[in-house]
């Protein structure tokens, strides 16, 4: 700790290349958490997903099916449970929250299909009484501050009324949670009946359809059953595990991962080469004052440590207030933008602060190394005669 | 008078290639406690050399260097590092303070080679401070400071640890007369008032008239030893 004046002394001694390279570094992690918040959230999303349950959608340009399709599945052999999923996108209050409401059949959706999602039964019930009733998931009564028994009006992006509003009521009638996940807790599960009954277009359509399988092992030969099914029709379907959908709809934007990793890789070696130079040319223009410090008796592994400390302190520091800055931004990005394309429950996992903190360790070390090693090296004489 | 420096037979030479460059050559040095030498020459004769070789800074190729008591030839790395620490207190020529530290903290330096609490090291800062007449300076970084002022602070830095000896090169190199008056004049306190052995380098003979001896070299050997005309 005494010697900690001379490692800040020296981080100081150019203070606008240093705050250059501070927010240099602050860019390159907070980019990193942003893009591997992305990556690794996804990942995550990934295992909550599973191949019990698949999703049909319509196979030509993912056109919207008829209800009719729904006793059919429910028919084909190894379905467990079927329920019809039509979406409303609306905005809650203001434009920026937007929300998204999910017309399902709500006894299917809790009891069989997504068991694992936390709901008191006589909300259910509650559910089947109340003809616009909803629940709500948790993280989003959290964001909102809604309870049961409120009203939540949102106003729809998507689908109109009969009389050609856009306003749609819903009342709460309970809160459900997903223990493993809950940021994933956010969508509003409305009656698929009420909406179809009251909007103007597309009665009688269904967006997806999600099937529960006996045995995941047999996913695929469902799936195949269910297609098969209506090959012949003028609705054919396209019917995939719940993961695999999720990867199919992230791939029409690309490789995505392979994406974020190039650019998070290239930043990183970039800031590698932007924080070694500004290690070098500190040390190389503070010779004098290294050989001065040996000559006093500063030992080489003092000299080697304070200017490690140094470009870890920048890189730690730095590092973390754009890793601290992502962290308080991501949500709100996803918050924002996430219901749009069903991403609003995204959050960094904490692998990829750990991740960053580790990379801000090793930017340090391998710009740090070969400086700190010259100041260990310098020939005292040497480095007396070089200013 | 007990003689704190000796130098037996030294030689120090530097390697260009195939050639050998004598720098030092068989020299022969006594330096008793409490004297203050000056060395002279012009430049190339080796008086740096053998000022860094005095100090710890450098290697001699053949001879004995023995300061007191301690050959100090034989010494090598974290050794010769911890002596030169301990014993050695060095005013450069362009002072060599930290700029981004104040004059307090570029004196503390060596302190913190020592095991002394923060609260120790300020009270010996602020003797040293005293000492070299700049206690109202003690916040001001060497940029706020004269020439003259931050030699002072590198006088006091050189001199806080209480080192056996004070090794000055060409410490008024950069200064116009009267602060290289100052400095030479501090020199000559420490020198008679608190007893300190100090060696200085410089090409000034007005400079070398403030020390107790001089010494001319030329070519890598002592040729004329005399007692200077002492500066009042």
């Amino acid at each position: 700790m005494k010697y900690f004046p001379l490692v800040w002394a020296a981080l100081w001694r150019r203070k606008l290349r240093t705050w250059f390279t501070i927010i240099s570094v602050v860019i390159a992690f907070f980019l990193f958490g942003m893009l591997q918040g992305v990556n690794l959230g996804l990942d995550s999303l990934f295992n909550i997903l599973s191949t019990e349950r698949l999703r049909s959608s319509g196979r030509i340009n993912n056109n919207q099916m008829p209800l009719a399709h729904l006793q059919q599945m429910k028919a084909v052999p190894g379905v467990k449970a079927v329920t019809p999923l039509t979406p409303v996108i609306g905005t809650y209050q203001e434009p920026g929250n937007v929300v998204l409401a999910l017309g399902i059949d709500i006894d299917a959706w809790f009891n069989d299909i997504y068991p694992t999602m936390e709901m008191p039964k006589e909300n259910v019930v509650a559910m089947q009484r109340t003809r616009n009733g909803v629940v709500v998931g948790k993280a989003s009564a959290d964001r909102y501050g809604w309870h049961t028994g409120d009203h939540i009006p949102l106003q729809a992006l998507n689908v109109k009324q009969m009389d050609g509003s856009s306003a749609w009521d819903f009342e709460i009638v309970g809160i459900y949670d997903i223990p493993r996940a809950p940021q994933w807790a956010t969508n509003v599960l409305a009656n698929y009946d009420y909406i179809n009954e009251a909007r103007l277009n597309g009665k009688n359509l269904v967006q997806q359809y999600i099937t529960r399988v006996d045995d995941p092992a047999n996913y695929q030969k469902v799936a195949t059953a269910i297609d098969e099914l209506f090959a012949n029709s003028a609705n054919q379907t396209m019917t995939m595990s719940e993961q695999d959908f999720v990867r199919t709809l992230l791939a029409q934007l690309g490789n995505i991962s392979y994406l974020l990793n190039g650019v998070v890789g290239a930043v990183l070696f970039t800031l590698l080469f932007l924080t070694a130079n500004t290690m070098t040319l500190s040390v190389r223009e503070r010779i004098p004052e290294l050989a001065a410090l040996k000559t006093i008796g500063f030992s080489d592994r003092v000299l080697l440590a304070t200017v490690l400390v140094e470009v870890f302190v920048l890189c730690g520091v730095a590092g973390g207030l754009g890793l601290g800055a992502s962290a308080v931004v991501f949500p709100k990005l996803m918050n924002t933008l996430g219901p749009y394309v069903g991403l609003e429950g995204l959050r960094i996992p904490v692998k990829v602060y750990l991740l960053g903190g580790g990379i801000a360790a090793l930017v340090a070390l391998v710009s740090g190394l070969p400086p700190a090693l010259r100041a260990m090296r310098l020939n005292i004489v040497d480095g007396l005669v070089s200013r | 008078m007990q003689a704190i420096v000796e130098l037996k037979g030294v030689e120090k030479f530097y390697q260009r290639g195939k050639t050998k460059v004598p720098v030092l050559q068989k020299l022969d040095l006594s330096i008793a406690q409490g004297e203050f030498l000056a060395l002279m020459g012009p430049s190339g004769s080796g008086k740096t050399t053998l000022l860094n070789l005095i100090a710890g800074l450098d290697e001699c190729n053949a001879g004995e260097i023995n300061i007191g008591g301690v050959r100090i030839d034989k010494l090598r790395g974290s050794k010769l590092t911890a002596w030169r620490a301990r014993h050695i207190g060095f005013v450069f020529q362009f002072y060599n303070l930290i700029p981004a530290l104040t004059a307090a903290r570029n004196i503390e330096l060596p302190l913190l080679l020592t095991n002394l609490t923060a609260a120790q090291r300020a009270k010996h800062v602020a003797a040293a401070l005293q000492l070299v007449g700049l206690s109202d300076r003690a916040k001001h970084k060497p940029g706020e400071l004269s020439g003259g002022q931050q030699q002072r602070i590198g006088i006091a830095r050189a001199l806080i640890a209480d080192p056996t000896l004070l090794v000055c090169d060409e410490p008024t190199g950069d200064l116009d007369r009267q602060s290289a008056d100052d400095i030479l004049g501090l020199l000559q306190i420490l020198n008679r008032q608190h007893g300190k052995t100090i060696i200085m380098v410089t090409h000034d003979q007005k400079a070398a008239d403030y020390a107790s001896r001089q010494l001319h070299m030329d070519k890598g050997s002592l040729i004329e030893s005399r007692t200077a005309r002492v500066a009042a």
